[in-house]
């Protein structure tokens, strides 16, 4: 036994242990800290697996960002304590009000529940077993294919190479899904513009002069990922990530975020992403001899510098607003 | 290649873990994590793939798909975040107006006894 497969199995026990447990603690609290250390050993596990970029883009989504929402949503559906609320910790839910989807005590499962839903996922995790023990242990999927074609797609990075060039489709649509889920929160939350927010009560002095000494070493990080990815781990999405971080953590210390932006602003910089590979996909459709979202290729390094810097904006500024808006504090 | 059937089969673990969760726990927020466990699983699965399919590099298209799926997971767990959030005001109004209406009715209850009995003076 190698002490890299010790390693493995001890990654995997550890992963499949906190994921159980994040599901059935009986504390919302313990629960959302244990899904916070759920994304940072998947982030280990991205690097066991040779896929650092993932690792990047997880830590700061699946431990960062995931992290600041869950526990800010659980903080605000915390019911405060009254005279008809139980007392934390007694029973199966620590809270009377966020029992069985929040209050319905009529909608509690029963017993008959449970054991069809035991039967149901283990089914369905055998048969994934089977199909996984049914692959053929060597392949060789796409890689040879992108390593043919490296040489003609503008970058030396083949993640990047896939993403903003043989794939670019594919980034195009998240950018709008992206997009979609900004218009869905702004909906929900009766909100037409980030600037009428309600102020979180301001930080210490010590946390704002430190975050303000952060904000420019995160844009420094997000232009250096930025610029890595055109030959190393690194690029539109991670750098993107990077950047919303340090705005949401500039909107949480009450420093000047996204919610300073004007309108106008703030949506040029939501749309930019999607927009300039719509422009793109416009020109090469109507140019002679083209296909669309095809590169020239002797512009393909400088149009994939661009569309990822547009990317990166778009990335951040919409992730930041997403979380600023979902953490919003009530005035009910 | 053991690391590939190692992360592969925790793979499976995590989403049918996260399919339980998700059927069993009725809490909002739960159910929301279990389905970033089960989206966890799904990613798992393809970069344990993308390592096995290794040539000069691990297979970079799977790779690309979990990038996108990871920021697709974060913006759609917030949008589920924000509805959690509207539900939960809405639950709150009716559970007051339904506290109002039934104290409006114990008034009218003791307003009616008041008729007929004489008034306690330990009430105000």
């Amino acid at each position: 036994m190698t002490p890299s497969l010790v390693f493995d199995l001890l990654l995997a026990g550890a992963l499949l242990l906190v994921s159980w447990r994040l599901l059935q603690a009986s504390d919302l609290f313990q629960a959302t800290v244990l899904f916070i250390s759920f994304g940072l050993f998947l982030a280990l596990a991205w690097v066991r697996l040779h896929a650092p970029d993932i690792a990047l883009a997880e830590a700061a989504v699946g431990a960062g960002l995931a992290g600041v929402l869950l526990f800010g949503t659980f903080k605000r559906i915390e019911p405060q304590p009254g005279p008809s609320s139980q007392r934390p910790g007694s029973g199966d839910e620590p809270f009377s009000a966020s029992s069985c989807r929040l209050d319905q005590a009529a909608a509690c499962p029963g017993r008959f529940h449970y054991l069809v839903a035991g039967v149901g996922a283990a089914t369905l995790t055998a048969l994934l077993v089977l199909a996984v023990l049914e692959l053929p242990r060597h392949g060789v999927g796409l890689t040879g294919i992108v390593a043919q074609n490296l040489g003609s797609s503008g970058v030396d990075h083949p993640v990047t190479a896939v993403l903003l060039n043989f794939r670019l489709y594919d980034t195009w649509l998240e950018l709008g899904v992206l997009l979609l889920a900004l218009m869905g929160v702004f909906g929900v939350r009766g909100a037409h513009d980030l600037r009428g927010l309600p102020m979180r009560s301001t930080a210490s002095p010590v946390a704002r002069r430190l975050v303000g000494l952060l904000g420019p070493l995160v844009v420094l990080v997000a232009a250096y990922l930025l610029w890595l990815g055109d030959h190393a781990p690194g690029g539109a999405f991670q750098a993107g990530v990077v950047l919303a971080a340090g705005l949401v953590l500039l909107r949480l210390t009450g420093l000047p975020s996204v919610d300073r932006l004007p309108r106008t602003a703030l949506l040029s910089c939501v749309v930019v992403g999607f927009a300039a590979i719509l422009l793109l996909a416009v020109l090469t459709t109507l140019a002679p001899h083209s296909f669309p979202l095809k590169y020239p290729s002797a512009w393909a390094g400088s149009l994939i510098l661009a569309l990822e810097a547009a990317a990166t904006v778009s990335i951040g500024v919409t992730l930041a607003a997403l979380v600023a808006l979902v953490l919003v504090v009530d005035d009910q | 290649m053991t690391t590939f059937l190692v992360y592969s089969l925790t793979a499976a673990l995590l989403a049918g873990l996260g399919v339980h969760g998700l059927i069993t726990r009725r809490h909002l927020l739960r159910q929301i994590m279990a389905l970033n466990v089960i989206a966890g699983g799904v990613f798992l699965l393809l970069i344990s793939t993308a390592y096995r399919n290794q040539g000069d590099f691990a297979d970079p298209v799977p790779q690309a798909m979990v990038l996108t799926g990871i920021v697709v997971a974060i913006s759609s767990t917030a949008f589920a975040l924000a509805l959690l959030r509207r539900i939960y005001v809405a639950q709150g109004q009716a559970q007051d107006e339904a506290q109002d209406e039934a104290q409006g009715q114990a008034q009218m209850d003791a307003q009616a006894n008041d008729v007929s009995t004489p008034r306690d003076e330990s009430t105000p």
